[in-house]
């Protein structure tokens, strides 16, 4: 099995703000590294009736199930053009004591970068954590532990 | 950090197939099973279901619980989680049966037959 991003991460002296950027819909959005288990291409999603827009469906990641959650629903970002390599990202969510895998599917993933959370605002508190600048681009920070199941 | 959870195994499914969507119940749960036309109705807990397919059954699967992520996004009943052939499918409850599979109209609630060699 490929080693964690997370862990080669840290042995390649990433840091704490070293974030994933991916692309959803017309937003940017930055992924903690440390909780990102695994980038794919897109897993084949089986969708479950009854589901909210966010949850596209449940698919199977090393013999497990694993819903698959719609990115760019979480962060209510507008539809961009069709994605030509659309991604699942394997992360951890909910509280470091209860964590748990989700997909986050995605239509890209574009680079890894620096985003120091003091520079961050205008966060709804929630899943969104809030902007900053990367490079001159705004970026969506993602809290993945607000994304737990008993937020 | 909590371990992650870990399956449960247990013996004994039937896998249906309902719009596109793979369940499994287990065996002991199932009380009958009778076709409609080409569909069939399954008898789980008292309650009557709607399937559209008998894919099989499977002697043994590994079942995980839901997960809080997975609950928070879809609201229906189920008893948990697994993976049949790279599939993705959801573990009935028997005692609170899935919303997704009720009958949905009058012509599925007639009378039918029991399926050859197919009631559990």
């Amino acid at each position: 099995m490929a080693e964690p991003l997370a862990e080669s991460g840290h042995r390649r002296g990433l840091s704490a703000g070293s974030h994933l950027l991916v692309q959803a819909g017309e937003y940017v959005c930055a992924l903690p590294l440390r909780s990102v288990r695994r980038v794919l291409r897109a897993l084949t999603v089986h969708p479950l009736p009854g589901a909210t827009d966010e949850l596209k469906g449940l698919a199977e990641f090393g013999g497990e199930p694993l819903p698959v959650l719609e990115l760019a629903r979480l962060v209510g970002a507008p539809t961009g053009a069709k994605p030509a390599y659309p991604v699942t990202i394997v992360v951890w969510v909910g509280p470091q004591d209860a964590r748990e895998l989700v997909g986050l599917a995605a239509d890209a993933a574009l680079e890894v970068s620096e985003v120091q959370l003091t520079s961050v605002v205008a966060g709804n508190g929630g899943f969104i954590l809030g902007e900053a600048l990367v490079d001159g681009e705004v970026v969506r920070v993602v809290n993945l532990e607000a994304l737990g199941g008993d937020q | 950090m909590s371990p992650a959870p870990s399956p449960v195994d247990q013996r004994g499914y039937l896998l249906v197939r309902r719009d596109g969507v793979l369940w499994g119940v287990s065996n002991g749960a199932v009380e009958g099973l009778t076709r409609h036309g080409a569909r069939f109705r399954l008898a789980v807990g008292g309650a009557e279901l709607g399937i559209d397919e008998v894919v099989g059954v499977v002697p043994e699967l590994a079942v995980w619980p839901l997960t809080g992520a997975l609950r928070r996004f879809w609201p229906d009943a189920a008893g948990g989680l697994a993976v049949h052939a790279e599939a993705p499918l959801v573990i009935v409850d028997p005692h609170r049966p899935p919303r997704a599979l009720r009958l949905t109209d009058a012509s599925e609630s007639s009378k039918g037959e029991v399926a050859d060699g197919e009631r559990h």
